[in-house]
């Protein structure tokens, strides 16, 4: 039971939605519902309006951008629906990967791609997989659309009456990978990590293990050129300072730099062997 | 707000207040108390219904935002002869519930997976168990629900069921 009371509204199409969103103060995006929910049973949110765009057509779906070179993937595109997108696994595979380790098999029938980028305070997968693929986050307001860089927008909170619309993501191949190690009551990630391997050399982020998503430049500056041993992407990460690793949970915070290395090295060396 | 759903292929209309969730006009509303209530924060998987055709835990829908659905209970898995589904009786046979609270959840969960893989090869017990995280059961361990879900393929394949326990053949007097 919710104790909190709110109102509910359904439009039917982004600019109803807009216009109820920047109209009302307290207004809440309702998407999948599969955070905000639990959230309001627990009274750790509140909302005075559910605006529930779950069923807008026009914000699910992927296709490629008329360049060919990025997916456009709609944000009310379901996480389960995201794992078995044959689009998104033959460009994007990482974000397939993420997606599917998110929750469980009904959280991912409702938790949307949005949702999950936009689930600030909450350890989700997808923001890794969407930083180290340099992916666009897509976002519509009442003044029109823009858009920000994944690593933008996992640092900061959601812009207050704008609506996450689509995730622009650059094709990859098969040069990309994500590795998770799931805390087991939860299904948050201890650590995750995803990487992609690029002309310009590896682009490598992290989440669980720090405190919000990062992309990692002195690790990348480290193993640019390779070898993507081992051995070499755990020195890479012990270089890193301690503080970037935030214990808690039972670890400490030489643990988790520690896991995040290894993790990191199975993602490159399978991204790498995908490659060849 | 009024609200119709279709409830195992029953129109159902009633007035709703925006913050009620789906598990509660099942079980409160409509007397469909075969969805259990465990956690009611999304955890245990036990008010596993299926929304036009996915699995979802009803304790994380909103019935305003369910209006105009398709859902489909443990109530409606049996036949109103009182028949079990294949993927109940295969349970059953495999010993699959014991004290039966998680049980109406797991039915709900893993019938999407049975549906999904009807057409190709059965799932694995890798996927079997992958598909279970959504469901907490405190009894049995999942083993002889892994098995259950196991035979439940195989009757639709004409196959003998990996790892099974329970024989086909007589049973032992105990």
């Amino acid at each position: 039971m919710i104790l909190t009371e709110f109102d509910y509204a359904r439009p039917t199409g982004l600019d109803e939605a807009l216009a109820l969103l920047s109209g009302t103060r307290g207004a809440r995006v309702l998407a999948g519902g599969q955070s905000l929910l639990p959230d309001l049973r627990t009274g750790a949110d509140s909302a005075r309006l559910l605006v529930d765009i779950r069923r807008l057509a026009e914000l699910r779906g992927t296709t490629r951008t008329p360049d060919g070179r990025r997916l456009r993937i709609g944000a009310l595109t379901t996480l389960a629906d995201l794992a078995a997108d044959p689009l998104v696994l033959a460009e994007a595979p990482e974000l397939a990967a993420a997606a599917r380790s998110n929750g469980d098999p009904q959280v991912r029938n409702l938790g949307t791609l949005g949702g999950n980028l936009a689930a600030a305070g909450r350890p989700t997968d997808l923001p890794v997989a969407a930083i180290a693929a340099d992916a666009l986050v897509e976002l519509a307001g009442t003044g029109g659309r823009s858009t920000l860089p994944a690593e933008e927008f996992a640092a900061g909170t959601a812009p207050a009456g704008e609506v996450l619309t689509a995730l622009l993501v650059p094709a990859a191949g098969a040069a990309a990978a994500f590795e998770k190690s799931a805390d087991r009551a939860t299904r948050y990630p201890l650590c995750a990590t995803a990487v992609r391997i690029t002309p310009d050399g590896p682009r490598i982020a992290v989440t669980g293990a720090t405190p919000r998503p990062l992309r990692l430049r002195g690790v990348e500056d480290r193993l640019r050129g390779g070898p993507y041993s081992t051995e070499a992407v755990l020195a890479a990460f012990r270089a890193e300072p301690r503080e970037l690793f935030v214990p808690g949970r039972g670890t400490s915070a030489e643990y988790l730099g520690h896991l995040a290395g290894v993790l990191t090295a199975r993602a490159l060396q399978r991204a790498e062997r995908a490659l060849s | 707000m009024d609200i119709t759903l279709n409830v195992n292929g029953r129109p159902e209309q009633f007035s709703a207040q925006p913050n009620e969730l789906l598990v509660e006009r099942l079980r409160d509303g409509l007397g469909l108390t075969g969805t259990k209530v465990g956690c009611d924060t999304g955890q245990c998987g036990t008010c596993v219904v299926r929304l036009d055709g996915r699995s979802v835990k009803s304790c994380l829908v909103l019935t305003a935002s369910a209006a105009g659905a398709e859902v489909a209970t443990i109530e409606g898995v049996t036949t109103r002869g009182g028949e079990l589904s294949g993927l109940q009786e295969a349970l059953r046979q495999e010993h699959g519930t014991q004290c039966g609270f998680c049980t109406p959840g797991m039915v709900m969960a893993l019938g999407e997976l049975v549906d999904a893989t009807a057409d190709g090869p059965a799932p694995t017990e890798p996927e079997i168990r992958e598909w279970l995280t959504g469901n907490l059961c405190r009894c049995t361990g999942y083993h002889s629900v892994v098995r259950g879900v196991q035979r439940a393929c195989a009757a639709t394949r004409d196959e003998v069921p990996a790892g099974s326990t329970a024989s086909t053949a007589a049973a032992p007097e105990v």
